[in-house]
């Protein structure tokens, strides 16, 4: 599943449009979803942005998410005066501003994006000093509780300047600009999630749900005690990576029911044999 | 299991993070300069990066990043319980490269580290010092520098191998040991042997080496290497360390293995050998355990104390049966068994 955190609906709407995504949820948060893409949008502030972040990937399998990733989109401003509105980054350090916690992607693909680094705020209004070349207002806290889901390589914020906020005039933006900036990037951001998905579906971990699904079942149908299920697990593990294919063979155990501990435990022994040979 | 279009792939160091203190260090310079393409990111400390818990140590392999980082405490450790000290009372070891490119399924470094980044500690000269101080005190000091990493193979980024050297040759009371796999042994003809610099290679049979040791040069290489650099008179040790076990063949796996080694190598003119089992932390093992794919992490291993290794009577047959062969070719006092 890709999650996608925007903080406003026109920074989405070009995403919503070309992902064709449907609006499932109004509150607490709009959520537009597909089967492969969920999309929130948060509003404004960092508070928001974790609540919704949280909120979205809550039903994320902990265990079992290798091909998920996260992406914070949206617009930010500029504190470098190279840098121009309309300019895509992929953001290599996100620094939270107040707390001076510093947040990481692991950049393992080659995009086709600028990368530079941000900083995230909790009021445009206040004083502040330029530590990073953007600034916006949600992505370190985005980055921080997503953090708790997903790992380091699957985690991104992308954002588009779309203000020189080192000139600090505040000016406010109309949606149609928003719509705009986003609509020109659109094609490079559909890039970097088809890339970013087809990377990661190629990543399969060696023991995958159905694996886990499987010792379940047949550690309940055996009636295997805790320690015989772990061991189960790890002899199941060996047989994998040894042969490079599932033991189908076990199948057959699924209809065995022991009588007594002491069948149980001959059982299992035979079975451990047989996937450690 | 990673079965990636290596097409889109980031090259090896596309991205590097540099400590702001370590920016000034000339190494730092001298690698930046080097990989000019790289994305430089500032960092305050390395463990920013190294230390984040939610890291995938075996995805990160595909594209690991270098972090160029200022050491600050911790400039050598005692030698560990899990190595041999080849008797010697001080034996130490320090890691100014934590991490290493070669993808060792066994290797502990992806239980013990978070990240599999690179980090290189620049204050090269910060160890020296401290190292110095520890010479003086103990008068004799044996150090191994390749124990965290396989520093030989980052020669082409930074030539890390010149500084010990030279660094040994001005002081006589260290010996430094450094343990590799690589092959590259013409660099060494650079240099002259001397009596304090000992080259520790780590080798296995081919099988092993194909199915456990990724990205590593094979045996023949690693031979090539040893044998080219004992004709020229430099202090070699071997490590058939780990033995892995190889299923029921693991005895003809090994014989193959040792007779090509003897009829490879003048084991007379080797300074020491080390035979040890593959053996882990448990805790070590068990982080592996979550990302890892391949046989080794998962075999039924026994766990004392808390290491993880083979069962007693695999672990005695496998040892006896290495050594007593060894023993026919090479003086049995100058093997350690660990
Ligand atoms: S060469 Fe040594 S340090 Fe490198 S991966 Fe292999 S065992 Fe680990």
């Amino acid at each position: 599943m890709i999650y996608i955190l925007t903080a406003l609906r026109p920074e989405a709407d070009g995403l919503i449009k070309q992902y064709q995504l449907k609006k499932v949820k109004d509150k607490p948060f709009e959520v537009f979803s597909s089967e492969k893409m969920k999309l929130v949008v948060s509003g404004v502030g960092k508070i928001n942005a974790a609540a919704a972040t949280s909120y979205i990937l809550s039903d994320s399998d902990i265990n079992y998410n290798h091909e998920d990733f996260f992406l914070n989109f949206g617009i930010c401003g500029t504190l470098k005066k190279e840098l121009t509105v309309g300019e895509m980054f992929l953001c290599n350090k996100v620094l939270d501003y107040e707390t001076k916690e510093c947040f990481f992607s692991d950049i393992l693909l080659e995009y086709d994006l600028e990368e530079e680094t941000i900083q995230s705020i909790d009021h445009l209004h206040q004083k502040f000093d330029f530590l990073e070349a953007l600034v916006d207002m949600e992505a370190s806290s985005a980055f921080k509780i997503s953090s708790k889901f997903l790992n380091t390589h699957q985690i991104y914020v992308v954002k588009i300047v779309s203000d020189l906020a080192y000139k600090k005039n505040n000016e406010k933006l109309s949606k149609q600009f928003v719509l705009e900036i986003v609509d020109k990037n659109i094609n490079k951001v559909v890039d970097f999630i088809d890339k970013t998905v087809l990377f990661l579906k190629s990543y399969q971990m060696l023991f995958q749900k159905r694996d886990s699904e499987f010792i379940e079942m047949l550690s309940i149908s055996l009636n295997l005690t805790f320690s015989q299920k772990e061991q189960l697990k790890n002899a199941y593990c060996f047989y994998k990576a040894n042969k490079g294919c599932e033991p189908s063979f076990l199948e057959e155990f699924l209809i065995i029911k022991p009588k007594n501990s002491k069948e149980r435990n001959a059982i299992f022994d035979q079975i451990k044999q047989k996937l450690y040979s | 299991m990673i079965k990636s279009n290596k097409n889109y792939i980031a090259r090896k160091f596309s991205h590097i993070y540099v400590e702001k203190r370590a920016f000034d260090y000339p190494i730092t310079q001298y690698i930046l300069n080097k990989f000019s393409k790289s994305k430089v990111v500032a960092i305050e400390n390395y463990n920013e990066i190294f230390s984040r818990k939610n890291q995938n140590p075996y995805v990160q392999k595909l594209s690991p990043s270098l972090i160029l980082a200022e050491k600050k405490e911790g400039f050598f450790y005692k030698g560990s319980r899990l190595c041999h000290n080849f008797q010697e009372e001080n034996f130490y070891y320090t890691n100014f490269i934590l991490n290493c490119i070669f993808e060792c399924d066994y290797c502990y470094l992806k239980g013990m580290n978070l990240s599999s980044h690179i980090v290189f500690f620049v204050n090269l000269e910060d160890y020296f010092e401290k190292i110095n101080i520890l010479i003086s005190e103990k008068n004799k000091v044996y150090l191994s520098i390749s124990y965290d990493s396989d520093i030989l193979v980052f020669e082409g980024i930074y030539p890390f191998f010149n500084k010990w050297y030279n660094f040994a040759k001005k002081n006589q009371g260290v010996t430094i040991e450094i343990r590799t796999k690589s092959a590259n042994w013409k660099k060494f003809t650079n240099y002259d042997p001397i009596s304090n610099l000992e080259l520790s290679w780590s080798i296995s049979p081919e099988e092993v080496i194909n199915k456990f040791e990724k990205k590593t040069p094979n045996l023949e290489a690693r031979l090539t290497a040893t044998s080219n650099l004992l004709k020229k008179n430099w202090k070699i040790n071997l490590a058939l360390d780990p033995l892995i076990y190889t299923g029921k063949t693991w005895r003809n796996t090994y014989y193959e293995f040792l007779k090509y080694l003897v009829s490879r190598i003048n084991l007379e003119l080797i300074n020491s050998i080390t035979v040890g089992v593959f053996r882990i932390p448990v805790n070590y093992l068990r982080r592996m355990k979550r990302f890892s794919d391949s046989s080794v992490v998962f075999f039924p291993y026994e766990t004392i104390e808390n290491v993880a290794s083979y069962p007693e009577d695999i672990k005695e047959e496998m040892l006896n049966f290495v050594v007593s062969f060894l023993e026919e070719y090479f003086d049995s006092e100058k093997i350690y068994v660990i």
